[in-house]
């Protein structure tokens, strides 16, 4: 009995190599990004198997002993996991839903400024604290918040003589805060950049549309310049909640302090501390904390991901 | 006639690599002599690399190495924060590594691991034979107590017996004696108090500070008690807390003791660390300790102590360390105001320092890619010499120190009230290199074999300005009163084997970090001495302390010996 393709996928198959013989070129073009990415993304991946090894660096990946679930059975049943997660996704979706709608409503403030040198300095000065280190932002939030010798004990002595003002960064609670809105206030600017780009995209026949027909600003703004925002948002969205658990170390490590330990202990900061005691398996620990991390992660990306789907009837979503 | 001449050039070629091979013990000259080696031996030194040195390779010490042991030393630099990383990378790309690695820090755990993995070389042996200890048997040992003999190797085994690093000793006789208060004279004045010497005296002390307005000033702005965050000498709570029990210096480490019997334990689980807990709560509550104490660093500290001018002396008593205080604490206008106390007699007569077990440190290795090992391992031996030592610590001989003279000899040792008689070398009032931008020496301690009998034989220094000799003098006093004030028996590093670092886990880290926690929350009353302890101590189990324990117990039966 012979074989004989389907004449569909046949059709299909002789009309790609048509186009590959046609425009090699272009194809070529294609082939080394494509190799790069297979090369340094795709089989780096492989690596994570060491999550469900004991890695000793002189066997390597592929030769080191399966150890199962170890791991994970090691972290999930540390006195410290659920503290350490509830505080990551607590950090994470406190500033989520801080920055989100604070960027949108930014941007639409800035792009109504008819002055365009007044536009564009403003917008300088907004997102120079994006480069600022994160050493030396909290520098300078230890320094500016000390009760006695910073700003905050200073100024608070020129009402109150001679008493000193709360600690703030001696409380569990206001860390969350201050670290949200100290945050916030380094990347706003920069967060609205993209924005702002959506923005500048309008129609200007639209907005002189909608001033003929006697739409006020704040009309002009939900009807016209929100829509147009709508798109890149929710891009946005859906990519910001695909990170909700990785909170970044440097910054709660640096403000941590043992009392506000409680609210300030986050994955990445225990996974540092324990790797530091000297067990020689952290590299498998952290691989295998980090692969936990990013399957939260990629499960809440896609149901965002189908929600936002469905939310705009389709149109809008990542994949 | 060619094919003569070919196996002739080719045997002299073989028999030359025979000698290489046959006669490499042969490379080194008779012990206590120099150079070490017979005909230049070239050697790879890895090295951290620290960012105060300026140029490692043509550093005053790689090239006086280089000169003294006629060794052609080659330095290979690793990254000064990643470099144990580094280290596991080179190691999993199977890449060479350099013959020695020198002051390369690794946890007990990890060392034993490369070892047993064959990548560094186990030294016992040498140490045993004593045929290349020329400097180690003679000089170096001639500083050591008999106490410092035996752990001198002994600390440094892993749990199979082997002692895959070279020991280099480096304590000043201070430093495991400067955790403690400084307690501001000028306030005592004012009060018309006494220094307080017990723990009743010091709490008079610390309300009338907080009432008495002794800074004159009719402002309430007085801090009773203020310390320092991540850091022993800045811990306000485990240094009060030896006047109840002995609580060793660490900040979120398991507080590991041993009694007189050496059965381990932990403070934590006594009730006179109860005691103690209640006394430090009650000063909290009445306002006599600065939360500032558990968030800010030592330059938090600093800004409250190191004033000058009109500005108003605040702070009454500080938990620190004198340099930590002020930033140049020689020369500093306030230093004179603080006196350094010694430890605070508790209510049951309980007055410890609160210290840590001085060792050597074990950070450097040779390594198995290393042709020449009994080379390596005589620069090592060299490296115990005073000479050595004192060009690694300060730099070139008489111009950053120099051997002591006739008349400093006979003024004795300034630590002369331990019983320390002999002097040696000084380098009070010349150049300094230690901790600056430098080229001369390596800025380091792990290089260099100071214990205590050598860094002792300095003479009393007499300085010129009164206040560098008022913080000389108060250091001094302070550190006597607090000297060997500890238990007979202290626990330093301990060796796991594999099976006991399985079962501990995360437990070591959970435990360490959580009582911390909870020492500070009963401190700043959230969590209750009385209603929350059952709690506290039950958590610590689930953590897994029993497992901790009976680990502990087992690996220092193994270091020395069950009682």
């Amino acid at each position: 009995m012979t074989n004989t393709p389907l004449p569909q996928l046949d059709d299909q198959r002789s009309k790609l190599m048509k186009q590959v013989r046609q425009r090699w070129q272009l194809y070529l073009f294609l082939l080394i990004p494509v190799i790069y990415i297979l090369v340094f993304a795709y089989y780096p991946m492989l690596g994570v198997q060491i999550a469900f090894k004991n890695f000793q660096p002189r066997k390597g990946i592929w030769g080191s002993e399966w150890a199962g679930l170890v791991h994970f059975k090691a972290f999930f049943s540390s006195f410290y996991f659920s503290r350490t997660v509830t505080n990551t996704i607590r950090l994470s979706v406190y500033y989520l839903l801080v920055n989100f709608p604070l960027s949108i409503i930014f941007a639409l403030m800035i792009n109504i400024i008819v002055n365009k040198k007044l536009k564009h300095t403003l917008q300088t000065i907004l997102y120079i604290p994006h480069f600022i280190s994160t050493v030396v932002l909290v520098g300078m939030l230890m320094q500016i918040l000390n009760p006695v010798t910073g700003l905050y004990g200073n100024i608070y002595r020129l009402f109150v003589p001679g008493e000193y003002p709360p600690d703030i960064l001696s409380k569990a609670q206001p860390f969350t805060h201050l670290y949200v809105w100290s945050g916030i206030w380094q990347n706003l600017g920069w967060n609205t950049i993209v924005y702002i780009a959506a923005l500048s995209g309008t129609d200007v026949e639209l907005h002189e549309a909608a001033q003929i027909d006697g739409a006020t600003r704040l009309q002009r703004i939900i009807h016209i310049d929100f829509p147009a925002l709508l798109p890149t948002a929710s891009i946005i969205l859906i990519l910001n909640s695909g990170s909700i658990m990785n909170v970044g170390f440097e910054k709660a490590y640096l403000m941590q302090n043992s009392i506000n330990v409680v609210n300030s202990e986050v994955i990445s900061t225990y996974v540092y501390k324990v790797g530091l005691s000297g067990a020689t398996n952290q590299f498998s620990y952290a691989a295998a904390v980090g692969l936990f991390n990013n399957v939260i992660n990629g499960i809440l990306l896609l149901i965002v991901n189908s929600l936002s789907k469905k939310l705009s009837d389709g149109t809008r979503g990542l994949f | 006639m060619r094919k003569m001449v070919g196996l002739f050039l080719s045997g002299l070629l073989m028999l030359t690599l025979l000698t290489g091979t046959v006669f490499a013990s042969d490379l080194l000259n008779e012990p206590g002599t120099l150079p070490l080696v017979k005909s230049p031996v070239k050697l790879v030194i890895g090295t951290p690399a620290i960012a105060t040195i300026t140029n490692y390779d043509q550093n005053h010490f790689t090239n006086y190495l280089r000169e003294k042991t006629g060794v052609d030393i080659e330095i290979f630099l690793f990254d000064g924060v990643e470099y144990r990383s580094q280290l596991q990378l080179m190691v999993s790309a199977n890449e060479k590594l350099p013959d020695m690695l020198w002051a390369f820090p690794l946890p007990p755990a990890e060392r034993e691991n490369y070892g047993k993995q064959g990548y560094f070389v186990d030294l016992l042996p040498y140490f045993e034979e004593h045929k290349l200890t020329h400097y180690f048997d003679g000089e170096a040992a001639s500083y050591l107590t008999e106490d410092e003999k035996s752990t001198t190797l002994s600390a440094g085994l892993s749990s199979n017996g082997a002692l895959y690093a070279f020991p280099f000793w480096a304590v000043s006789v201070a430093d495991p004696w400067s955790n403690g208060l400084l307690i501001n004279n000028k306030f005592c004045e004012a009060l018309g108090m006494d220094i307080p010497t017990t723990i009743d005296e010091y709490y008079d002390y610390l309300v009338a500070v907080k009432t008495k307005d002794p800074n004159g000033n009719g402002l309430n702005d007085e801090i009773p008690l203020v310390g320092f965050a991540k850091s022993g000498n800045g811990d306000i709570i485990t240094n009060l807390l030896n006047s109840f029990l002995y609580y060793p210096a660490t900040w979120e480490g398991v507080a590991l003791c041993a009694d007189d019997e050496g059965k381990i334990y932990v403070p934590y689980q006594q009730d006179a660390f109860r005691e103690g807990m209640r006394w430090i709560a009650k000063c909290h509550a009445e306002g006599l300790i600065s939360d500032l104490s558990f968030s800010q660093d030592r330059y938090g500290l600093q800004a409250m102590t190191d004033l000058t001018g009109d500005a108003p002396d605040v702070v009454g008593s500080a938990m620190s360390h004198r340099s930590y205080m002020f930033a140049s604490h020689a020369t500093a206008e306030r230093r004179p105001h603080y006196t350094t106390i010694g430890p605070l007699v508790g209510p049951e007569g309980v007055a410890y320092a609160s210290t840590w077990k001085t060792e050597p440190g074990y950070v450097n290795f040779i390594t198995t890619d290393c042709e020449h090992p009994d080379v390596a391992f005589a620069v090592l031996d060299f490296m115990t010499s005073a000479e050595s030592t004192l060009t690694a610590r300060y730099g070139r001989e008489n111009e950053y120190w120099r051997y002591a003279t006739e008349e400093e000899i006979a003024g004795g040792s300034a630590w002369s009230d331990l019983g320390y008689t002999d002097v040696l070398y000084t380098s009070a009032n010349m150049k300094l290199a230690w901790g600056q931008q430098t080229d001369e020496i390596w800025n380091t301690v792990h290089i260099t074999w100071q214990p205590k009998g050598f860094t002792a034989l300095t003479p009393k220094t007499v300085y010129e300005n009164p206040i560098s000799q008022y913080n000389y003098d108060d250091w001094n006093q302070g550190v006597m009163k607090r000297y060997g004030q500890a238990p007979k028996n202290l626990v330093g590093s301990l060796a796991y084997t594999e099976e006991e670092v399985a079962q501990l886990g995360t437990s070591e880290t959970d435990i360490g970090v959580y009582v911390r926690e909870c020492m500070t929350r009963f401190v700043i009353g959230e969590m209750d001495i009385e209603k929350d302890w059952e709690e506290f101590q039950n958590n610590l189990k689930v953590m897994g302390l029993e497992t901790v324990l009976s680990c502990a117990q087992a690996a220092y039966d193994r270091a020395y010996g069950s009682k």
